[in-house]
């Protein structure tokens, strides 16, 4: 009893600390992590909405009126009518949910279906097991992939808008809410026709692009293709035969562009007879990799181009400095310098524009880059899409430049140069000349730079620096990145030849 | 036999702390306080290898990369504040290397750690011994702008809060068995780049754009030892289990992995004959299981000085 006493004022004490200690345990354990999620883009709200834009310039189709339309039905007949009714029995109901997925997609149909590709390409970008046979369930998206996967979808997008702005204006019918007041507008109003729907386009000819690229995601593009066109009902922008006539549309303006695509020799760029060992140059570029692993699409250089092949194949890159030569040992001893004294602002440079495995690639990156500075413009739909479609064709031409060169030369990287080069990013598994990243930079800053003239200057700085990030990650000489800035800026021309002459405004 | 422990509390060391190095401190706490006005100061050196990783749980291994090897130099400070309450810090400068390959070496200070420990309980067992419970609470903060999203990389660059809970059971005879429980949150880092999650990850990604999460963990560790002023010898095993994360794969932040890990060590020391104030120590330790970490093996060796008693004998 003594023994107890003796400890009972103590022990309260101590009882209160061991308390508090808990509480302190379990208020970190339960600290909730920040919300990562995307930021909340405002609904777009285009004043301009390019009423023309059926008379702009189709890529793959021939005009914006090959693919018909079915008449739509008058608003006055029992048939819409009964559409209204669908969607006020819709509105009559909103979960939380539905709202957020109205406002997801108000903020912009090509620019989230940009959004998603860049994530596919992202989970796809993982290179194989050394010696697999290509697996077309599971494509290696590498930039160059990846490249035209972008092309292909924006010019899709850009096809069937321009087509749906020709039929909107040959149809002219009213949105759902200015033909019943009844029905509420849930995002901002617009002064466009509603049929054939522009988002039903949009999503229909994504889908068809994206699951012909990426065929296990079918379900997971269908699931957000359906969520798209819900959007459009739930905020009163559409009834549903908008929808499907837009989506069948889309649809078939992308089974254009599949087509297309199927005979524009990409299939072939893998160099599956390792042509690219017969090539006899000086020093040859070896795969640094264990194991040694074949470079990556040797052929691509023989890939149809989007733009004036012609043009394009002047401005190819002459030969690089030989190896072994003064100013060639220059360039080698400056990356040298810089591995051993990297700093750590160069580190950083290198890791933000290094856009490696796993990533949404280099293209991805500029697409990034082009989806902010649309976002401050408040763009038509078919304006966004045009913007996508003349950046992503010149990043898909870039690469096919590239690639042609790096093949051409064979240029060996500097740490088959000089194994002492260390470096702050993976070492591509292709030859040096000339950069992927400085073409692709080069080409998008000039096209972005043509369309958004008050940040041409910003842009060239972000593509020089997305050049010198090579340098700076010891993987290329800053030969690679000078010849690659002025091809891509050549490339960035031709594309702006072509905005000049598509019958936009712009 | 008391005051036989009371002696031996000056050597109660750090060792048992090898280094913080990436997802693995051994913990920056043990079972015994200094006591009021004793300190001691520590270095040690500690070597750790693998040429094996689990990615997720399968283990891996990348000849691109090689043996990725960590060699740490730590500095460590521990004082008796009161008779209940010491702190404790340290900084590692660390430098980690990869052999196969072209990746650059990384090397820096660290992350600097500050901890509180406080003896709650202090309860005699009779011819038993006695039982001791404390409460400890730690900051660990990156001391430098070190490169975190590599896969060579010496930390995280999180800075992370631990709060824990440890009992000791001494018997009058020098054996000890002490077990800790806690929990370790770390804050979101910045990245270089910016992240796009993947498609799967809906609206609660674990990364996105240049935020990255870094996974909060519990921590376990037992300890079995065996304490008197001529030898100090310890075998521990280590459990951490991160809570949500990532698993490593092409493009996903390092620092968004969750890193779990089972170890077992070991620790020795001892006071110089000639002049106890200082001691030497060695120790090792293994990885058993784990996942999105190395399957490291650990070797350490330290110094250990403790310094001269700022509180007057009071008998």
């Amino acid at each position: 009893m003594q023994y107890l006493k003796k400890f009972r004022q103590p022990l309260r004490l101590q009882f209160i600390s061991l308390l508090f200690t808990g509480l302190t345990l379990v208020g970190l354990s339960s600290c909730e992590k920040a919300d990562l999620s995307n930021p909340h883009y405002e609904a777009a709200n285009p004043q301009d909405q390019d009423l023309t834009g059926g008379t702009w310039k189709t890529i793959v189709l021939n005009s914006s009126s090959v693919i018909p339309v079915a008449v739509p039905a008058a608003t006055s007949s029992p048939a819409y009518q009964q559409e209204l009714s669908e969607i006020k029995g819709l509105q009559a109901q909103l979960s939380s949910s539905q709202r957020e997925n109205i406002s997801y997609w108000a903020s912009g149909a090509t620019l989230r279906w940009n959004e998603i590709c860049q994530q596919l390409v992202s989970k796809y970008n993982v290179a194989p097991v050394v010696g697999a046979a290509p697996d077309p369930q599971s494509p290696f998206a590498n930039p160059v992939v990846a490249a035209r996967i972008y092309a292909l979808l924006s010019v899709a997008q850009y096809d069937a808008l321009v087509s749906a702005w020709h039929h909107k204006s040959q149809f002219n019918r009213q949105a759902p809410a200015k033909t019943d007041n009844q029905v509420k507008l849930l995002i901002p109003a617009s002064n466009l026709s509603s049929y054939p729907s522009e988002d039903a386009v949009v999503a229909a000819a994504s889908v068809e692009i994206l699951k012909f690229i990426f065929p296990k995601e079918v379900e997971f593009l269908n699931k957000k293709a359906t969520e798209h066109q819900e959007s459009r009902l739930l905020a009163g922008a559409n009834v549903r035969s908008d929808l499907t006539a837009g989506a069948a549309l889309g649809k078939e303006v992308a089974l254009k562009v599949l087509d297309y695509a199927r005979k524009d020799r990409m299939n072939q760029a893998g160099d599956a007879k390792n042509t690219w060992q017969q090539a006899v140059v000086p020093v040859k570029w070896v795969s640094l990799e264990v194991p040694v692993r074949g470079p990556m699409l040797p052929l691509a250089g023989n890939v149809k181009t989007w733009y004036d092949s012609t043009a394009l194949m002047a401005g190819l890159p002459g030969p690089p400095p030989a190896v072994g030569s003064a100013e060639f040992n220059r360039d080698l001893a400056e990356v040298r310098k810089i591995a051993d004294n990297r700093t750590r602002e160069q580190w950083r440079i290198a890791d933000f524009w290094a856009d490696g495995a796993g990533t949404p690639t280099p293209p991805g990156h500029w697409n990034q880059i082009a989806a902010s500075l649309i976002r401050k413009k408040q763009y038509s739909e078919i304006r966004i899409a045009r913007t996508f479609a003349l950046l992503n064709r010149s990043l898909f031409d870039a690469a096919i430049c590239c690639w042609r060169t790096k093949y051409t030369y064979f240029i060996p990287r500097p740490s088959q140069m000089d194994p002492k080069i260390k470096t702050a990013t993976g070492i591509p598994n292709f030859p040096s000349y000339t950069s992927g990243h400085a073409t692709f930079s080069g080409a998008a800053a000039s096209v972005l730079g043509h369309i958004f003239p008050e940040d041409k200057a910003h842009l060239q700085k972000q593509a020089e620096e997305a050049a010198l990030s090579r340098l700076y990650g010891g993987i290329h000489y800053r030969f690679d990145n000078e010849a690659g800035l002025i091809c891509g800026q050549g490339i960035g021309k031709v594309a702006i030849q072509w905005s000049k002459t598509d019958g936009s405004p712009q | 036999m008391v005051q036989n422990f009371t002696r031996c509390k000056l050597f109660t060391l750090l060792l048992l702390l090898a280094t913080s190095n990436i997802g693995f401190s051994q913990g920056m706490v043990d079972g015994f306080m200094k006591g009021k006005g004793n300190s001691s100061v520590a270095l040690s050196y500690s070597y750790e290898s693998y040429d094996t990783y689990f990615v997720g749980g399968t283990t891996t291994q990348n000849p691109n990369l090689g043996t990725i090897a960590t060699r740490s130099l730590s500095i460590y400070g521990v004082a008796g504040l009161t008779d209940k309450l010491d702190a404790i810090v340290s900084l590692p400068y660390i430098k980690a290397t990869a052999n196969q390959g072209f990746w650059q070496d990384q090397k820096g200070l660290q992350d600097a750690a500050f901890y509180l420990k406080y003896n709650a309980l202090e309860q005699k067992l009779g011819n038993l011994g006695s039982l001791s419970v404390m409460v400890a609470g730690g900051i660990a903060t990156p001391f430098s702008n070190y490169i975190a999203d590599a896969p060579v990389a010496i930390g995280h660059h999180s800075t992370n809060l631990d709060g824990r809970l440890i009992t000791q059971l001494k018997s009058n005879y020098g054996f000890f068995l002490s077990a800790q429980g806690g929990y370790i949150y770390r804050s979101d880092v910045k990245l270089d780049r910016d992240a796009v999650p993947l498609p799967e990850s809906g609206n609660s990604p674990y990364y996105n754009r240049h935020t990255s999460h870094v996974p909060n963990s519990f921590d376990y560790s037992a300890k079995l030892g065996f304490a008197s002023s001529l030898v100090y010898a310890d075998a521990w095993l280590h459990k951490q289990e991160a809570s949500k994360g990532t698993n490593i794969g092409p493009g996903i932040p390092f620092p968004s992995n969750a890193v779990s890990y089972t170890r077992t060590g070991f620790n020795l020391f001892v006071p110089l004959p000639f002049y106890p104030a200082v001691g030497l120590g060695g120790g090792s330790s293994f990885t058993l299981n784990g996942k999105n970490v190395g399957k490291a093996t650990r070797f350490s060796g330290s110094l250990v000085y403790n310094l001269p008693s700022w509180q007057k004998k009071q008998i």
